[in-house]
This record gives C-alpha cells, structure tokens and sequence, in this order.
C-alpha cells in the first residue's frame, strides 16, 4: 500500500505545537475571567454574586461535559470536536460580553462557555495527543501541553488587563472571543484518530469501554486518586489567602504564594511528563500525593513564616498538576487510546466533583469551627488515602472481554 | 546529552522563563491593586 506523505501541519511536531498554542489560548482567556468580576460587574450593572453563579456553572457545565465531548472526539476525531467547541467558547464570550441580565449571563458565561471549554480545549487535546504522538513521546507531549496550558495564565492576565484598561470590559471580551477563533483553525492539525488500527485493540463499542472501565479495580482507583488531586488544588486556590490573612500575613504575601504556584506548577507539569515516560506513572502519582501529604504537615506543624509560605507554595506548585499527564498516560496505557478522550473525561469529571467539594467544605468548615486545621488535617488524610490507592494500581494493558451484542 | 534532551530542557527554560516574567507581572499587579481584593491574583489554576 503506498504511503502517502502527510501535509506540514500533520507532523508530529506540527501536532505537539497547535495542541499547545490551543491549549494556553483556551486555558489563558479561561484564567482571566477573574479580571472581568469587577469591570463587567459595574459596566452591566450586575452583582458579584450573579458573575460567581455564572463561573460555577462554568465549572459544572465543563465537568459534566468532558465525558461526552471525549467521546464524541473518539468517534468522530479530536480535530472536529477541538474546532465545534472552540467555536461555541468564542461564541459564549462574545455573546457573555453582551448579557444584560444575570440570568442571560449565566447561559452565555455560564453554560455556553462551559460546554465550549468541554469540547474545545485540555482534555481533548490529552486525548489527541495520546492517539497522535508516538509512545515514546506521548507523556512528554502530554506534560508539555498541562505546562503549556498553565502558562496560558501568565500570557493572557497581561493581555486582559491591556484589553480592559485600553477598551473597557466589554470591548477585551470581544477581543478574547477573537482570540478563540484560532482554536478552529490550529485544531486541522489534530485531526484524524491516528493508527490504532495497527496497535491490536479491540474493536469495542463506547458503552462496552465503558464498562469495562468502571468494572476494571485500576481504573476506579485512579479515578479515586484524580478526585483527591481535585479536591487539594481547590481548597488551595480559593481558601489559601483568607488562611493567609487569618494568620497575619499581607495580601502581597498571598499574590507571592499562588503567582509561585503557578510558575512551579508549570516546571512539576513539564518534568512529570518527562518522568513518566521513563518510570512507573502509578509509583510517582504515589510519591506525589505523598509529598503533598509532607507539605501540608509541614505547613500545618511547624510555625509559619513568609518563608515557610514561600516554600510551602513552590513545592505544592511542583505537585499541582504533576498529575495530569500520568493519569491521562495511564489511562491509554490500561485501555489504549480508541476510547481515550471519554475515558479520561469521566476521570476528569471526578476531579472537579473533588474540586467542588473541596471548595465548599473549605468554606463550610471554616464557617462552623472558625478555622481551617480541620481542613488541612482532611487534606494530609487524602494525600495518604491517594497515595495508597496508586500503589496495586496495574500499569499494563487491561483485557476487555468483548461481549457479542453487548454494544 | 542527546539533542532530543537538549530540546526538552531548552523547551522547560522557556516555559519556565515566561512563566517567571508572568509571576513578576502578577505581583507588581497585586501590589497596585486597590480595593477590598486588591493584592491577591484572581487567576491561578487552569482547571478551576
């Protein structure tokens, strides 16, 4: 069969760079929605409460979203769902800049945004990934696409504020929905479903992928593991400057503690994919939760000084989404990658169940007792609890028994 | 070091040096910052 030479932008380095570029664009205007609370909140005539409802549902939408869209990615390729979901991201924005009410806001913020975030950014470009770049090279693309996305923050913050001080908030809206129509197009390159014609996997239905997942020990377990993940980097990122402030601490202070969690979450991220092509995913996933379990002891034990908080906040940004890329390489690991993006979206899902949650008990923690040591002592349990339920976890391919019919 | 090592670090540099320049603008940001939020970045983790 003769084989046929592939265009420029479907090479694997062509690959690596659109899903990167999309992933710090979607990621970028996404993080700095934070800057329009105020801006879009007195120009509409809104309340903070009305923005917040809206970014939750975002959050919802996304979450509940991810499973379906990955697998409609699996059947009809990532490329198509990457350009449909970044065309309803743009729209949302654009039409979130127009909402005159808090309930059309939250339709357009809130939902639009949040299935246009499903469909049309990170997990589905994990997903691609996993069926476009060879092994050898896929939990390095993977880690370089989670940097890459969380670097997204640091380029668009700039960019938002220039948008927000030249034009005004409705104008930078406008402006970043343009910037999402770029996602349709850097998406050609990752169209197609790769070659896992040739790498013997089965030839199995959505629904038997499925179950075979929710049935297989490994998986459940993973899934546990990413809940724990979730559940940890929330609470930090809403509650850790009100703990800051509680104990004393400017809020200068507190910019200092997540702006170096952002930037040692990009190094942990880019350095675990590394990693995790060349040692056991499930014994670093182990260490890393074990090491978050060290740092929250650490911070809860021994007194807490602006240095303390410094170094407390680079080693948790090392260990933020260090996870991402070994738990999505397991999952192609376990199940191959014809049913990735579903797959890893139900694992996804449950991090944002464990997000949710570890905002609110946070917030309803500290309102009952006054104080967040609960927390922080719940935190150092499901750091052991996560970094004990890696450990059986089987890193090789798990049988799927096809049922005839079963489909 | 083979160039594909090279190319790993040289990638890592960048992402981290960008990432650098970023945490700098953030904090003379927060550090401009008025009001009652004023100081604490709004944005930090893309998954939430």
């Amino acid at each position: 069969m003769p084989v046929t030479a592939r265009p420029w932008y479907r090479r694997p380095n062509a690959i690596v760079v659109a899903g990167c570029l999309i992933a710090i664009i979607t990621f970028g205007v996404r993080t700095s929605f934070g800057l329009f609370t105020d801006p879009l909140t007195e120009a509409r005539g809104f309340d903070r409460e009305a923005f917040a409802l809206a970014i939750a549902f975002q959050n919802l939408l996304w979450g509940l979203g991810q499973p379906f869209a990955g697998a409609i990615a699996d059947r009809w390729g990532a490329g198509r769902v990457l350009a449909v979901g970044g065309l309803v991201y743009a729209g949302g924005v654009a039409l979130m800049a127009q909402s005159t009410s808090p309930g059309v806001l939250t339709l357009t913020g809130g939902v639009l945004v949040g299935l246009g975030v499903a469909g049309g950014s990170f997990t589905i470009v994990i997903a691609a990934f996993a069926r476009l770049v060879s092994p050898d090279r896929r939990s390095w693309a993977m880690g370089l696409a989670t940097a890459a996305g969380s670097m997204g923050q640091f380029l668009f913050a700039p960019l938002g504020q220039s948008f927000i001080s030249a034009y005004g908030p409705v104008t930078a809206l406008m402006l970043l929905s343009c910037t999402l129509l770029l996602v349709p197009i850097l998406a050609t390159a990752l169209t197609g479903k790769g070659d896992e014609e040739d790498t013997g996997e089965e030839d199995i239905s959505t629904r038997q992928a499925l179950r075979a997942a929710v049935t297989h020990p490994s998986y459940l377990l993973l899934t546990c593991g990413f809940f724990v993940c979730g559940f940890h980097i929330a609470f930090i990122s809403v509650h850790l400057p009100p703990y800051l402030s509680d104990q004393g601490f400017s809020k200068g202070l507190a910019a200092w503690a997540l702006s170096l969690i952002g930037l040692f979450n990009v190094i942990g991220a880019y350095t675990s994919g590394i990693l995790g092509g060349h040692h056991p995913r499930r014994l670093l996933l182990s260490g890393i939760y074990l090491a978050r379990g060290l740092a929250f002891t650490m911070f809860l034990v021994l007194p807490i000084t602006t240095a303390s908080v410094l170094v407390f906040s680079a080693l948790i940004g090392l260990l933020w989404l260090s996870t991402v890329p070994l738990t999505s390489g397991l999952v192609a690991l376990m199940f191959g990658t014809r049913h990735i993006g579903m797959l890893f979206g139900v694992v996804f899902l449950s991090h944002q169940i464990g997000a949710f949650l570890g905002a609110l008990l946070g917030g309803t923690i500290y309102a009952s007792t006054g104080s967040y040591d609960t927390m922080w002592v719940l935190c150092i349990l499901l750091s052991v609890f996560a970094a004990i339920v890696h450990l059986p976890i089987r890193e090789q391919r798990a049988t799927v028994a096809v049922v005839p019919g079963a489909a | 070091m083979t160039r594909r090592r090279a190319c790993e670090v040289l990638i890592g540099l960048v992402l981290a040096g960008v990432s650098f320049l970023g945490v700098l603008y953030q904090v003379n940001e927060a550090a401009a910052a008025k009001g009652e939020d004023g100081g604490v970045p709004k944005l930090i983790c893309p998954l939430h």
